[in-house]
């Protein structure tokens, strides 16, 4: 059975607030930001200045702008859930990473973060953005366990506003940039484990959320607004059918996409507001590293015997869930 | 470890081909004689690289005759009429691409919707040896988690990301895609071994930019690539028989004829796809071994008794498959 022993973050510093991007006079105001989307503000890689003078419309002069990058928010969230875990880099057997914005298309971007980190041993990327704790937990979930290395860190890291047009009013007020890992060991227990995972994937509509190597983020947000609060209550109800979910104590953690769509969910599962996490009113939608930095961010808080329900959905599109129990 | 079969193989090449002579310069030729292949192809429309040399290799997408996840398609549509599987038996999908023209979807998602799809999809990328790093993950997944049909896919335009105004490796790398259909149940050929390294902290000697060229240091096909394949080599020759046929499809031709001489293989069973396809990166051991499989189906008398796919590349990965004949 699968444990996660330590989990960590990193978050660039720039913080864009509503009534910056109100000034960008792009349509938007802060009161429908926060009634449509419920973001308070986004950590972004890009300096304020920079996102005001140029609105990012070239995205590929960012990275020169911007004060991190994927490797680097990756390799500073590696180290941080190395040393929750009590692990040292030698110790670490495989390195898996998802992104949608690598800083280079090759090598891998979990090979670049090893050779920052130091650690030598298999490193690869296991793809699909936003759902990619699901998927990193399934794929993980489908090793033999004797097949699987003592400790596997997983890193999912992004710096979305780098691909973000800023005279798009929808898409200036979702994105934040940040990084999640964590260390799964199929043989020591930790402080939660994983009872249950599933991905899945409907490549028919795969055009509804696009990164351009070369341009923009672009997405069918209505569309995906709906497909996403439909799967992530789909997914929920299994687990809740499946595993007598009690939610006077169990955790629910959605895709960190926006608060409305969260709250959407959770009143229909009749879960508490104490008993969902989430990160994204403070930091904006994180893509992959969403779902998992909010687990890290609550790791003090959980209690032993509570479920952890995490749902997840994105571009794809794809979806998928993780049942963890404390230990 | 279960049973794993390679069921099918497909290959797609765009039309257009490169020839070397095209753009020499003086002083190339002692390079090109120990680097070069004599010709591969191109994704990019004729005349487009004569007159702009690819100088900034986002500027090629318009002039782009195919694209990585068109070639994929085609290969992949070809492996599954071999195999007389259709798409809907289809239960996992797993890409890999170091040229993507989309970071989100991944290449998988963007095949699975050309294929028309609703299936898990996700990409497993390490660079060069991807396709024994699929199998090698299969092989260690559970039984019961292994779909009965699952595609692996690699697919790469190198050529749109080579400057074609200096630097050997314009001269080195070309276009394709390959897909295998892999099965736990059945197939023309058994997975006896699949085994893979990575030395990530040499990785970024052999690279893409992100929005710019591919780079590649030619030294670590001496430094990493020939000892870590002959390392890798002795670790499975107890599998290997006598009339074993070895099929490389990235290294240099004189690299390629120094590694044939170290593992003592007669010239006979030794076959190099590079000089008349260039290095596909990823995707050339698929493409190799679709193009013998291709020949043994014409005549049973050439398909080999066994296959040992020798893979080396960005990553810096290196692999060994070794497959045998189901009789």
């Amino acid at each position: 059975m699968l444990s996660i022993l330590g989990m960590g973050t990193a978050f660039p510093s720039h913080s864009i607030d509503n009534p910056f991007i109100e000034d960008l006079e792009i349509g938007t105001n802060e009161e429908w930001i926060l009634s449509k989307i419920g973001i308070e503000k986004r950590l972004s890689s890009l300096p304020i200045d920079y996102i005001l003078e140029t609105r990012n419309a070239d995205p590929r002069k960012a990275a020169s702008f911007a004060e991190t990058t994927t490797t680097d928010l990756g390799v500073r969230a590696a180290r941080a859930a190395l040393e929750k875990a009590g692990i040292t880099n030698s110790q670490v057997g495989l390195v898996i990473c998802n992104t949608c914005t690598p800083d280079r298309v090759a090598p891998a971007q979990a090979q670049q973060i090893a050779a920052a980190l130091g650690v030598q041993c298999k490193a690869y990327d296991v793809l699909t953005a936003c759902p990619a704790f699901a998927l990193h937990m399934d794929y993980l979930g489908r090793f033999e366990e004797d097949a699987l290395p003592d400790y596997v860190l997983c890193i999912s890291s992004a710096v979305v506003t780098q691909s973000v047009n800023y005279n798009d009013r929808s898409d200036s007020a979702i994105w934040g940039d940040g990084a999640a890992a964590w260390v799964v060991s199929p043989r020591q227990v930790g402080k939660i484990r994983m009872l249950d995972s599933h991905f899945m994937a409907d490549p028919m509509r795969c055009e509804a959320v696009v990164v351009d190597t070369f341009g923009h983020f672009h997405q069918d947000g209505r569309a995906v607004r709906d497909f996403s609060v439909r799967q992530t209550v789909r997914l929920i109800k299994r687990l809740e059918s499946e595993f007598n979910l009690d939610w006077s104590r169990d955790v629910f953690i959605g895709h960190q996409a926006n608060r409305t769509m969260l709250a959407q969910i959770t009143n229909n599962r009749k879960i508490l507001d104490s008993n969902h996490w989430f990160n994204v009113t403070e930091i904006g939608n994180q893509a992959g590293a969403g779902a998992p930095a909010t687990l890290s961010m609550h790791w003090d808080e959980i209690q032993p015997g509570q479920r952890i329900v995490v749902a997840v959905v994105g571009a794809g599109l794809s979806w998928g869930s993780i049942l963890f129990e404390a230990v | 470890m279960g049973e794993l079969f390679l069921t099918s193989m497909g290959f797609s090449l765009p039309s257009a081909s490169l020839d070397t002579t095209r753009f020499s310069n003086d002083g190339d030729e002692g390079d090109v004689a120990a680097y070069s292949s004599h010709s591969r192809r191109t994704a990019i429309q004729s005349g487009y690289i004569e007159e702009t040399r690819n100088r900034e290799p986002y500027e090629v997408l318009p002039n782009l005759t195919t694209s990585p996840t068109q070639l994929a398609a085609e290969a992949a549509r070809l492996a599954l009429a071999q195999a007389n599987v259709s798409e809907g038996e289809l239960g996992l999908l797993i890409g890999s691409t170091s040229t993507p023209l989309q970071t989100i979807p991944t290449e998988s998602q963007r095949v699975g919707k050309e294929l028309e799809v609703r299936i898990p999809a996700f990409d497993i990328y390490g660079g060069g040896a991807d396709f024994a790093l699929h199998l090698e993950t299969l092989l260690a997944w559970r039984r019961d988690r292994i779909p009965d049909y699952t595609l692996s896919i690699s697919t790469q335009i190198p050529s749109s990301r080579l400057d074609y105004s200096s630097g050997m490796e314009r001269h080195f790398f070309g276009d394709g895609a390959g897909v295998a259909l892999l099965s736990p149940l059945s197939g023309e050929y058994r997975v006896v071994a699949a085994k893979t390294v990575m030395d990530t902290t040499r990785a970024t000697a052999f690279s893409i930019d992100l929005y710019g060229h591919l780079h590649c240091s030619f030294e670590i096909e001496e430094m990493v690539f020939l000892p870590q394949l002959q390392k890798l080599y002795a670790e499975v020759t107890k599998n290997i028989s006598d009339d074993a046929v070895f099929l490389e499809s990235q290294l240099s031709s004189s690299c390629s004829f120094r590694l044939q001489e170290s593992l003592g293989i007669s010239r006979n069973r030794w076959l190099s796809t590079v000089t008349d396809h260039g290095n596909m990166l990823g995707a050339g051991p698929y493409v190799g071994l679709a193009m013998l499989l291709d020949k043994g189906r014409e005549n049973r008398s050439l398909a080999p008794r066994q296959i040992v796919s020798l893979q080396s590349g960005l990553g810096l990965s290196v692999g060994v498959v070794v497959l045998e004949r189901v009789e």
